[in-house]
């Protein structure tokens, strides 16, 4: 409860609660997902035929077919929480014990992600340099797996600097992915159909073949198990069932896709799948096809699409030719994976630390790129760990993988069939299949689909020894590791509200909400005003510039802090304030302390600053934008992105505003019409 | 930058500017001689290069290599379908715009069909920056990138981006 003293001490802080966001067409919101999603494609195949034998593609287009269903259970749970999140939709239903835990899982995924991606690069460009040489008379023979190993960390490492920097996800990027994976994809598909042709169709067998390895603790059992009963066949779905992992990106790209949201959703989801299915499906039976079986699991289980190419017709220059290109664009999607992994998690760990349930010091910004810096750290030295551990061995990896995938998704699913009940506000749209008996409705549908999804979790418990040990373990550290940190959490909170009431340090942050901004609802009285964005407590040189210039009489100054958010870290909420914003704030009420002058402090979401500067700029009419230096771009770019900007919110007419870019010791100062 | 679906937010109507200036229009710098239709599957670097070979500069290999070093820092998109490269060159006396649309009804919406390349002098940021403003302020009327991909004619475009900027 707030007491009398806090209330006194709290600043009052302006929080625009439309945020202003820009938005992405379903085309690109479906190019974000499937560089997760169908990169898959390129090591599924191997995974599954090693754990099932040569009925691996039949499981892998029953995965995929499956996996529309799955995305079903996505489009119910964004249409009523904006960020649909696995964690929120968990936490929404089961409370947070039970959403930590699942979360826990997710990170597993996402851990995962990285290392299975990178290291199948590395397994995919040693093959084509191995295949090669020989061709060119150079007689080496490159370690894969060692070879793998180093490609990976170097490949984990140049993305986490990319995210340490906070280089902003791109949606630019998937699609020009997406459009070199399409063109791949159309020409293995054209010319594997020709191949068939000329050399015969010879469909694999639907029975699949289970060993010690695919049975897991259940091998004692295995002359009871069916291969083509329900245990039987739950199992092989378990084992191809990582072709699906990825779904989770779908929820993260709803808060940013363009209106008519959920029908756009829907657009991307069906993009999805069918992508997934002609990719993924096809090209694993075309693998199974092709390639004789006499080399496809001895030379090509890491590399499956390589020794697909190498078996089609035609001459061998121009195989070779399609090899190096397959291996590219394998490259290019897999990598991206990574990039991926690491901003998935941080979002998911950012959203976690919004909740105070992570240690208060992973959560400090970066002193220069104002990143999560340390969330980033932490996901990539498990990533590096894993990709050591796992000694460039890809079926290890897929096989540790699932864990993760599939109960994310159980939550999901459990928490969506929950909600049903719970929460009985209108759908924008429901999975289907839903049967009333008087007003109880049943969701067959969405039953039908947890079903599914935990009886292959359970049966993966018992048959997937690895994902079981090292994912179980993972979980509970990090559980573990979650429960502890909202308790110390929770214990400092109480000690600063304490505090607080005696003088602490940092200003309690009150939120005066406000949906459409203007000067008047502000807080503006005087004739001038000028804005100032800042977002480093450390860098507030242009504040203090721009506070010991100004007139006071005349003039308010309104200073904005852009909580910045896109793709996959807009599954956060964003009308909270952390620890940092309120540091933040506390520090811009101190420099207009100290210069004696009043500031209004707003806050406002965002997924575009420069458009977020400007709109608020426009809103309030102001006459001067005060920014300092930002720490990616060079003065003139940033001069440049906020004149586009200004350019998009102004009206025709024409309207100036000032430009001034400050940093110690020098400023960049420009009219903008 | 992708801020062209502004019509999605709630926002005031900004009341009188603090004082009103005159912007520049883009059709002013704006000569058919440099508009240039290309057909689908033209590599963008061949693309710029046609656009940059058609304005009236002396170097024209000096202001491919600017536009093209300014690119590797970033290119700047508004909205998918626009890309509006540029540079800033010593010497030019005034703004230098050639315009290139890709007619390929069947690319992706995503895909940038609309390229505003245009030169600036490098002495000049007031223009320079002015003419960013109004270039992405003509963006923003509605149906302007659907209308002019349906263009066939250089002059056409001319008068369509003058129809736009009149109404302003």
């Amino acid at each position: 409860m707030e007491t009398i003293s806090n209330k006194k001490t709290a600043r009052n802080v302006i929080l625009v609660t439309t945020a202003m966001l820009s938005f992405i067409s379903f085309w690109r919101a479906a190019a974000i997902v499937l560089c997760d999603i169908a990169s898959t494609v390129y090591y599924i195949g191997g995974i599954a035929e090693h754990a099932i034998g040569k009925a691996a593609p039949w499981f892998i287009l029953g995965v995929m077919l499956f996996a529309y269903t799955v995305r079903a259970i996505y489009i119910e749970s964004c249409g009523m929480f904006v960020r649909g999140g696995v964690y929120r939709v968990v936490k929404e239903a089961m409370g947070g014990t039970i959403a930590k835990l699942s979360v826990s899982a997710l990170m597993f995924d996402y851990v995962l992600t990285g290392p299975i991606s990178a290291v199948s690069a590395g397994q995919y460009l040693v093959g084509l340099l191995n295949t090669t040489f020989p061709r060119f008379h150079i007689s080496l023979q490159l370690p894969s797996n060692l070879f793998a190993i180093f490609f990976a960390i170097a490949v984990t490492i140049y993305f986490w600097w990319q995210n340490v920097k906070g280089i902003p996800e791109s949606s630019d990027k998937a699609l020009k992915i997406m459009a070199c994976t399409t063109v791949m994809g159309v020409i293995i598909i054209i010319w594997s159909v020709a191949t068939l042709w000329v050399r015969g169709v010879h469909l694999p067998p639907f029975a699949p073949v289970f060993n010690k390895e695919s049975l897991g603790w259940l091998y004692p059992l295995k002359d009871r198990i069916k291969p083509l009963g329900l245990i039987g066949i739950t199992i092989a779905f378990g084992h191809s069932l990582l072709a699906m992992s990825g779904e989770e990106t779908l929820a993260q790209v709803y808060r940013e896709i363009e209106a008519p949201k959920l029908k756009n959703l829907k657009r991307a989801a069906f993009i999805v799948f069918m992508y997934c299915l002609l990719l993924t499906a096809l090209g694993s039976f075309f693998a199974i096809m092709i390639i004789p079986d006499s080399v496809r699991m001895s030379q090509y289980s890491d590399n499956l699409l390589s020794g697909l190419t190498m078996y089609l017709i035609g001459p061998e220059p121009l195989r070779l030719l399609f090899q190096a290109f397959v291996v590219f664009t394998g490259f290019l999607i897999l990598a991206g994976a990574v990039n991926t992994s690491i901003i998935g998690s941080n979002g998911v760990l950012n959203r976690l630390g919004e909740d105070g349930i992570l240690p208060e010091f992973l959560r400090r910004p970066h002193p220069r790129f104002g990143t999560s810096s340390r969330l980033i750290d932490l996901t990539v030295i498990l990533q590096l760990i894993t990709i050591i551990l796992c000694q460039g061995n890809i079926y290890v990896l897929g096989e540790a993988y699932a864990f993760g995938v599939i109960w994310s998704f159980v939550f999901k699913a459990l928490a969506v069939v929950i909600l049903r009940y719970k929460d009985k506000t209108p759908r924008e749209w429901k999975v289907p299949l839903n049967f009333h008996i008087g007003k109880t409705e049943f969701p067959f549908g969405l039953a039908s689909i947890f079903a599914v999804l935990f009886l292959t979790a359970s049966l993966n418990l018992v048959t997937k020894q690895v994902a079981t040990i090292s994912g179980t373990i993972f979980t509970v550290v990090f559980f573990a590791v979650f429960v502890g940190s909202e308790k110390v959490h929770m214990k400092k909170h109480r000690k600063e509200s304490l505090e607080m009431q005696h003088g602490g340090h940092t200003d309690r942050v009150n939120l005066n909400r406000l949906d459409v901004l203007n000067p008047k609802d502000c807080g503006c009285t005087k004739p001038r005003r000028i804005l100032v964005a800042v977002r480093d407590p450390n860098n507030l040189t242009h504040l203090g510039k721009a506070l010991s210039e100004i007139d006071e009489e005349t003039t308010d100054v309104v200073v904005m802090t852009s909580k910045v958010a896109t793709g996959l870290y807009l599954e956060g909420d964003l009308t909270q304030t952390t620890k940092e914003e309120e540091k933040l704030f506390t520090k811009i009420i101190a420099e207009a302390e100290k210069i004696g002058h009043s500031v209004i402090p707003l806050y406002v979401p965002s997924n575009d600053p420069f458009y977020a500067m400007a709109r608020v700029a426009f809103d309030l009419e102001a006459e001067e934008l005060v920014v300092g230096r930002s720490g990616k771009f060079d003065p003139e770019i940033q001069m440049e992105q906020i004149a586009l900007a200004w350019g998009a919110v102004r009206p025709m007419s024409g309207r100036p505003l000032r430009i001034r870019i400050i940093w110690e010791g020098a400023e960049f100062k420009e009219d903008v019409a | 930058m992708k801020w062209f679906k502004r019509s999605d937010m709630k926002h005031s109507h900004g009341g009188a500017p603090a004082g009103s200036v005159k912007i520049l229009l883009v059709s002013d710098y704006l000569s058919e001689k440099s508009i240039y239709f290309f057909s689908s599957g033209v590599p963008k670097e061949e693309m710029l290069f046609k656009l940059v070979s058609s304005l009236p500069i002396p170097d024209h290999s000096l202001a491919l290599n600017a536009v093209l070093e300014r690119e590797k820092m970033g290119g700047t998109i508004v909205d998918s379908a626009i890309s509006i490269p540029h540079a800033r060159l010593k010497g030019l006396k005034t703004i230098e715009l050639s315009v290139g649309i890709v007619d390929d009804p069947a690319a992706p919406k995503d895909q940038a069909r609309l390229f505003f390349l245009f030169l600036s002098p490098r002495e000049d940021t007031k223009i320079h920056l002015h003419f960013l403003s109004s270039l992405s302020s003509l963006f923003q009327a509605e149906g302007f990138v659907e209308a002019l991909l349906s263009l066939k004619a250089p002059h056409e475009v001319v008068q369509k981006i003058r129809q736009i900027e009149k109404g302003i």
